[in-house]
């Protein structure tokens, strides 16, 4: 990160402003000590709760990271429970009918859902639903007319803006999921123990949404653990295609500005998102299979 | 009771066809206890998978008639087999680990499977269940219902899934090797546990096993299988003490016996057994038979009539 050309300096100063100043401002934010140096403060500092100081607003990046934390945990949330609703039917269904109609056509739309980069879907849906069609808001997350208006108006409004972001992550994170899905329930299906339960005449949707479901859902939770911090990760792009005010958008603008102490709050944030991603996997996997539990 | 006739049933394996069973016939009468010999790969197991219309994808009986009480099983909805799987057929698999899922407790499948056949509620299932366990001789069957069936051994699964099966009080349990995954004690043991099954409940056993001593000691009557032909059929008594095809010698000669006082002692099977894609000519055993002759490789022999049993060598049909 440091070793980007410009520094926060730079980009705070008028350029006519005296080399002099300028070596003032690092000395008072402590940028020309060492780097080693640095993050050693800052560790001590974050340990203690105290993230610092944003070097452009001047605001501590706690309240900022809390400022933008609720609109992308928003437009995430609805986007993973979007992906989850539809990928799990869809893969195990599929997976299923392996070889049929259904699956062959799954499988081709996934595979080119998951070819198209997101950031080029996302303007491309913004040209057609937005500049051309005229329905949905181009960005943003509320209509600044309406910041008096009535809470249902107010959450209407934002759920047209969401539209097109969440439009964007699901059919990105929907191909990859379906396919694991359909994966897990094939590998499950051709196992003994769902031979064993058709041998006893139980019916096929108990097999599949059963005896199938569970055992297919344990590979699954991996794989969302993984995704739950990537989603985040990925909301960068989106959200600043999309105008989102949420903490992918104040880490775009870190970046641009040198915001040093805010960058090192998001990814904090994130690295933490990883953690609790795989603990919480962790817990759903003890959850389901008894094999993990009675080895705690 | 179950009368197969002529199945043939063939997968396709990427371009190829293969042959698993190609025109096997054989009965179950009421109450018997009937053996079903043979290699691995000699198509015993699809055989009893064709009966209950469980064959994976790839896999199609093509032609011949399944017959269960005087009517045809073959073209049943699916509705209808929810009603014939479990309550009038039932099956035991090999490997009695695998074929309880992992992620449900003991308990958990066999009310599951108890309520799916007889109306009742959770707390009667579940005394039920208790009692078979009990019935199958699986200790502490209480205790067990909570079990998940990693906690438990091969032999305990292995009775658990019988005790499932008779739950449903099946008139035809078919037995895929059950013992092929177990020791040699605990084998013994489900055996006799399902010989007395089928003498005191009068359940038909379809006992498909590569284990000659058990199907000597428990079978009314046995049939031997090479390459999806069925070769040689008998009492046992005729099958073991004068067995007629060659296969069938060599098959006894390869059984390790402490007295190592049999016939066939010298006899040994060279070679492996062929890829069910390219079958052999003629009588599929001849490319490892110590007796073929040019005949061998051109027809392939019928079950001919020996004593009270049949078999499939021109041999046997020349002797006669």
């Amino acid at each position: 990160m440091k070793l980007a050309p410009g520094d926060p300096a730079s980009f705070l100063m008028d350029p006519q402003m005296k080399p002099e100043a300028r070596e003032q401002f690092r000395r008072d934010w402590g940028l020309d000590e060492p780097i080693p140096l640095q993050y050693a403060k800052w560790l001590n500092q974050a340990v203690n709760g105290n993230l610092g100081y944003s070097l452009i607003s001047h605001q501590p990046v706690s309240d900022a990271i809390a400022d933008r934390l609720p609109a992308t945990l928003l437009l995430m949330g609805v986007s993973f429970a979007l992906i989850l609703i539809i990928s799990l039917p869809l893969g195990v269904w599929s997976g299923a009918k392996k070889g049929s109609v259904f699956d062959r056509i799954t499988m081709l739309t996934s595979f080119v859902g998951f070819s198209i980069p997101t950031f080029w879907l996302g303007l491309v849906l913004i040209l057609i639903f937005s500049v051309k069609l005229n329905w949905l808001p181009t960005s943003g997350m509320q209509d600044p007319m309406l910041t008096d208006a009535a809470l249902p108006q107010k959450i209407a409004d934002i759920a047209k803006h969401m539209v097109l972001p969440v439009l964007t992550i699901v059919i990105g994170g929907l191909a990859g999921l379906t396919r694991y899905h359909r994966f897990g329930t094939i590998q499950v299906l051709s196992q003994e123990y769902i031979l064993a339960a058709r041998a006893r005449g139980i019916p096929e949707w108990r097999i599949l949404y059963i005896h199938a479901l569970k055992n297919a859902a344990l590979p699954l939770i991996t794989i969302m653990g993984i995704q739950l911090p990537a989603l985040v990760g990925g909301s960068f792009v989106i959200e600043s295609i999309f105008g989102w005010p949420g903490l992918g958008q104040l880490g775009i603008s870190a970046v641009f500005a040198r915001d040093y102490p805010i960058l090192m709050g998001i990814l904090m944030m994130s690295s933490m998102l990883i953690v609790v991603g795989n603990l919480a996997a962790d817990f759903c996997y003890a959850k389901v299979d008894p094999r993990i539990r009675t080895r705690i | 009771m179950l009368k197969v006739r002529d199945l043939v049933t063939q997968f396709r394996v990427d371009d190829h066809t293969v042959y698993a069973v190609d025109g096997i016939s054989f009965d179950v009468q009421e109450r018997q206890l009937v053996g079903l010999v043979g290699e691995s790969g000699s198509g015993k197991s699809v055989t009893a998978l064709s009966i209950l219309n469980l064959l994976a994808h790839n896999g199609r009986v093509v032609s011949g008639d399944i017959e269960w009480q005087g009517n045809s099983l073959r073209n049943r909805s699916q509705k209808e087999w929810t009603q014939i799987l479990g309550r009038e057929i039932g099956m035991i698999f090999q490997n009695p680990q695998a074929s309880l899922n992992p992620v449900f407790t003991i308990g958990d499948q066999m009310i599951e499977t108890i309520r799916l056949h007889t109306k009742c509620n959770k707390a009667e299932a579940s005394e039920k269940a208790i009692s078979l366990l009990r019935q199958v001789n699986l200790a502490d069957p209480e205790l067990r219902m909570n079990d998940y069936p990693h906690q438990l051994s091969g032999g305990m699964c292995q009775r658990v899934m019988i005790a499932m099966t008779l739950s449903m009080s099946p008139r035809l349990l078919i037995a895929d090797e059950p013992t092929g995954a177990l020791d040699v004690t605990i084998q013994a043991q489900i055996v006799r546990l399902l010989a007395s099954l089928n003498e005191s409940l009068g359940m038909s056993v379809l006992l498909i096993s590569h284990d000659l001593g058990v199907i000597n000691q428990f079978c009314d009557y046995v049939y031997i299988m090479y390459l999806g032909k069925i070769v040689e059929e008998g009492p046992p008594k005729l099958i073991f003490e004068s067995p007629q095809h060659p296969y069938t010698q060599a098959l006894l000669a390869a059984v390790p016996s402490v007295h190592s006082n049999h016939t066939y002692s010298g006899m040994v099977v060279s070679g492996e057994i062929p890829s069910p894609i390219n079958l052999p000519t003629g009588c599929r055993f001849h490319p490892r038979c110590p007796f073929a002759m040019d005949r061998c490789t051109l027809a392939v022999p019928e079950l001919y009539p020996v004593g009270d049993g049949k078999a499939a060598c021109f041999l046997v049909e020349s002797s006669n």
